[in-house]
């Protein structure tokens, strides 16, 4: 639809022909849009899996936090459980439950020191005696 | 300036068919195809220039606008929709090329297309070479920059008024003017020689 002025750029312009379309150009497009549909199907398909399997995943989360602190409780035994404690009990007693570790220690570790000590004390004074008899001062040689 | 611009979309034969192609009728996008490859044809010809490869872009203009069936919006024609891809995609085009220049358009030291350069030798004469003066116009059209050729192509061979120009263009129907008003200047420029070479 060529714009028809008394300018001559517009007339030398009309010189300019149309574009002719390629034979087959409709038929190849349509190929194309195929091929297209085709990637799209085979890309989709395992997409659409990943996003049912973390759509599934989610629903469950979400119906597990629903559900309260159960999975907190350690239950040990069949039936009626012998001994249930909440997490965050044992979590508190841990502390108490280390102090308690190093008291003993302590304790230990000095009872240790004592029997040490007396050991010790029978020992010297048994190498020393031994010593007294097998070496004789070197003052008392020299002046016998 | 030829279209009204006023015409309710939905008269448009374009939007009807591609309303109907939204509700799943792929025949309606196959009388899109027919209607309308020859103006995306002629467009990329005369923004790209008589050496560019414009198969592969003209399919990959009505991809886009297969893909875009989801969200297109009937408020305006689908001519002036399919003209925004067909730019869109030329000037993607023009700014690859400049990027990594491919173009076999030969061209004098100064950057000068060589066809432009010399009116005396190179003028066509009217009667016998009038496949020479479509080239020299070809040429001469791709010296405009890609805003100004788009606007006269839109505006002399499509008939788009300043409206349409600026919807397409995404700039304003004053801005469009402007850009009309330079691009037939430096065109008037660069073929008044030929013109005047052909005169003589």
């Amino acid at each position: 639809m060529p714009n028809k002025t008394e300018d001559w750029l517009d007339d030398l312009l009309d010189r300019h022909p149309s574009e002719p379309v390629p034979t087959g150009f409709a038929a190849r497009l349509a190929a194309r849009l195929d091929r297209r549909q085709a990637n799209m199907h085979r890309f989709l398909r395992p997409l659409l899996t990943v996003a049912a399997a973390s759509l599934l995943l989610s629903i469950g989360f979400m119906m597990g936090a629903g559900a309260g602190p159960d999975f907190n409780k350690i239950q040990i035994g069949s039936g009626d459980p012998i001994i249930s404690s909440d997490i965050n009990e044992i979590y508190e007693m841990r502390e108490l439950l280390g102090s308690w570790e190093l008291m003993s220690d302590q304790e230990l570790e000095n009872s240790f020191r004592q029997m040490n000590d007396e050991d010790s004390g029978w020992l010297e004074d048994l190498l020393q005696d031994s010593a007294s008899d097998e070496d004789p001062p070197l003052d008392s040689g020299q002046e016998e | 300036m030829g279209k009204a611009v006023t015409e309710p979309p939905l008269e448009d034969r374009g939007a009807q068919w591609m309303l109907q192609f939204q509700q799943g009728d792929e025949r309606a996008f196959n009388h899109i195809v027919d209607e309308y490859q020859g103006i995306v044809f002629n467009m990329f010809r005369r923004l790209l220039g008589p050496h560019a490869l414009i198969e592969d872009m003209a399919q990959e203009a009505f991809v886009r606008l297969y893909r875009s069936r989801d969200r297109y919006q009937p408020s305006g024609k689908l001519a002036t929709f399919l003209y925004r891809i067909t730019y869109n995609l030329a000037l993607n085009r023009v700014r690859d090329d400049k990027r990594k220049p491919t173009s076999t358009l030969p061209r004098a030291e100064d950057g000068t297309p060589l066809a432009l350069l010399d009116p005396k030798i190179g003028a066509p004469e009217e009667s016998t070479h009038h496949q020479d003066w479509a080239d020299l116009i070809g040429v001469a059209l791709t010296e405009l920059p890609e805003n100004q050729r788009a606007a006269l192509v839109l505006q002399h061979y499509d008939g788009l008024d300043l409206v349409e120009i600026g919807e397409v263009l995404q700039i304003s129907p004053k801005a469009a003017k402007s850009l009309l008003h330079r691009a037939r200047e430096k065109m008037r420029s660069l073929l008044q020689p030929f013109k005047d070479a052909e005169q003589d």
